[in-house]
């Protein structure tokens, strides 16, 4: 049994962004480049199932640039078997229903039987792929998975929602999207990182759709300015915060 | 038709659906039609109340089986909409909104937008502010479509509260099997009472300065100091050094890679500020600050700072708070 874990490009969370200064795209000076966190989630997870002899093949695959070439070569020394990029230059400016059509348009031809991805890539926010992806592919699918198990021909699910912890089944084959899981992802080891650069990087070119979402600006949010701080001793100090908060309204 | 979509849970109206009625009484403005607002699961009381957000009418499915699985929700909300004149649909940027959404927008075979903050109309095309990257950075979106989809962030629009009641219509719809696909075995509800930092009013937040997870009870304490004081919904979060050491769980987590909140009043106790965490909380209307260390990069963009160790300062305030509600 085969399965997928789809990866987004991400520049690093850590990183302070800034507008470029002609408005069209981020500034990309001294910006690195990070598979997004809830993708390593299902990485993860991925890996696990194959450790564990669940699952026959562990493939990766990213629709990016070739700068994310790096974030497969990753997932390859993590224990990833087979990568694959879909080239797509302008990949960030992509809609979710453009982004998933040019996965599917790779992915009908393959057999995979379980498709893993993150709820949502830490750029954009947009929790669409997987769920078009799913739907173009008629198969069952849910988000915000905190761990998976495969137990025969269906995918067994944990995952925390809004009610609590959920426990549910999908028959495969099923996409998964995960949240943060019940366990952190691995570093890839040295041994891993040595045969990562034997394992194959596949590039595919597919017709890549025109986006319907256009992107036409870039701002920066508004600037917070700095309140009043105080440095008075205490209790004194905690009385100017309860008269603050009276002045706004809030108690 | 502008198309609301109604979250409910386990039979309860949420409040968020509000403000997703409201959302869509805007598009109306401007597009025309009627709002509908539609939902679909267990049977819900009170759904004739979004009459006054700017429902003209609602329509419910009521049937449990739709309640777990959003594609099965989705599929018996595209089983409503079918053949109608449909121009919009807004869900809420919620963690059941955002997994439903999708599967709407994929059954029309139509792109869609998540999680906006402001919009506007080019003629009928949406143009629509949302944050990127935590709201590091904010993209403005052009979508022109038949059928505008998108979904709004929770409290970033005013609710509407001077409409009527709406008549509400309980609708029957034949489910695919194929839709209901997604098998419950178990579910482990989470304690009633407790309120999620996504909806809450106010929020008080922990971080690395909170020393150990026994400590979370003194934010504890204080959150339900203020709603006993203001009766507003209280929340306690983390910061990300909180839910990686194992003192909070995930679910509490603001930041990039937990939740993006924008309460009335944010209370970030022991917190730095590291740039992630201030990038999903820096939206939020008020901000206080309570750390020892005067460096502390919360302090930039708090409205109210106290220099001092947390651990003298909430017990204070919340021995204060508790004062003032006559206990």
């Amino acid at each position: 049994m085969e399965v997928l874990v789809l990866l987004k490009k991400v520049p690093d969370t850590g990183i302070p962004l800034k507008v470029a200064a002609d408005g069209t795209d981020i500034d990309r000076t001294g910006i690195t480049y990070v598979m997004s966190p809830y993708d390593e989630y299902a990485l993860e997870a991925a890996l696990r199932l194959k450790e564990g002899g669940k699952i026959t093949g562990l493939s990766v695959l990213t629709l990016g640039d070739a700068g994310a070439d790096e974030i497969l070569r990753t997932a390859l020394a993590k224990g990833a078997d087979r990568a694959f990029r879909i080239h797509a230059e302008n990949f960030e400016l992509l809609d979710g229903w453009a982004t998933a059509r040019a996965i599917h348009a790779w992915l009908k031809d393959q057999s995979f039987s379980l498709i893993l991805a993150g709820k949502e890539a830490v750029d954009d926010a947009s929790s669409q792929v997987p769920f078009y992806l799913a739907t173009l592919l008629d198969w069952p699918a849910v988000s915000y998975a905190v761990d998976l198990d495969v137990d025969g021909d269906r995918a067994v699910v944990e995952r925390e929602t809004d009610r609590g912890e959920e426990k549910l089944a999908l028959p495969l084959p099923a996409v998964v999207a995960f949240d943060r899981a019940k366990y952190e992802p691995r570093l890839p080891n040295l041994r891993g990182i040595m045969q990562a650069k034997r394992k194959p990087i596949e590039t595919v070119s597919v017709e890549i759709p025109e986006p319907t979402v256009k992107r036409t600006g870039l701002e920066m949010p508004p600037p917070r300015e700095a309140g009043r701080v105080t440095t008075n001793d205490f209790p004194q100090n905690v009385e100017e915060l309860i008269q603050f908060l009276e002045e706004k309204g809030l108690i | 038709m502008i198309v609301a979509f109604v979250e409910t849970l386990d039979g309860v109206l949420k409040d968020v659906a509000l403000e997703t009625v409201s959302v869509a009484h805007r598009v109306k403005e401007t597009l025309g039609g009627e709002v509908v607002a539609v939902g679909a699961g267990k049977k819900v009381e009170g759904l004739e109340q979004l009459g006054k957000a700017g429902a003209d009418r609602v329509l419910f499915v009521e049937d449990e089986r739709l309640e777990h699985a959003a594609q099965a929700r989705a599929h018996a909300l595209l089983k409503v909409l079918e053949g109608k004149d449909v121009r919009a649909v807004v869900f809420p940027a919620t963690k059941p909104g955002k997994e439903v959404a999708p599967f709407v927008a994929a059954g029309l075979s139509a792109p869609m937008l998540t999680d906006i903050v402001d919009f506007s109309f080019e003629g009928e095309a949406l143009v629509a502010k949302k944050p990127l990257y935590a709201g590091k950075v904010i993209g403005t979106f052009r979508l022109e479509h038949p059928v505008l989809i998108f979904s709004h962030r929770p409290k970033a629009f005013a609710v509407r509260r001077d409409g009527a009641e709406a008549p509400v219509e309980t609708v029957q719809v034949e489910v695919d099997p194929r839709a209901l696909r997604v098998e419950v075995l178990e579910i482990k509800a989470k304690e009633k009472g407790e309120v999620d930092v996504a909806e809450a009013d106010y929020i008080v937040s922990g971080g690395r300065g909170m020393g150990g997870p026994e400590n979370f009870k003194l934010l504890y304490d204080l959150a339900d100091a203020l709603t006993r004081l203001t009766g507003k919904k209280v929340a306690v979060g983390a910061s990300r050094a909180a839910v990686d050491a194992g003192w909070m769980p995930h679910s509490h987590q603001v930041g990039q890679t937990g939740k993006v909140v924008s309460p009335e009043l944010y209370i970030a106790v022991g917190i730095s500020g590291a740039l992630q965490h201030l990038a999903g909380m820096r939206t939020s209307k008020v901000i206080v600050a309570i750390n020892k260390d005067p460096e502390a990069p919360i302090f930039k963009i708090a409205d109210f700072g106290v220099v001092d160790d947390l651990f003298k300062v909430v017990p204070e305030l919340t021995r204060r708070l508790k004062e003032r509600a006559g206990e």
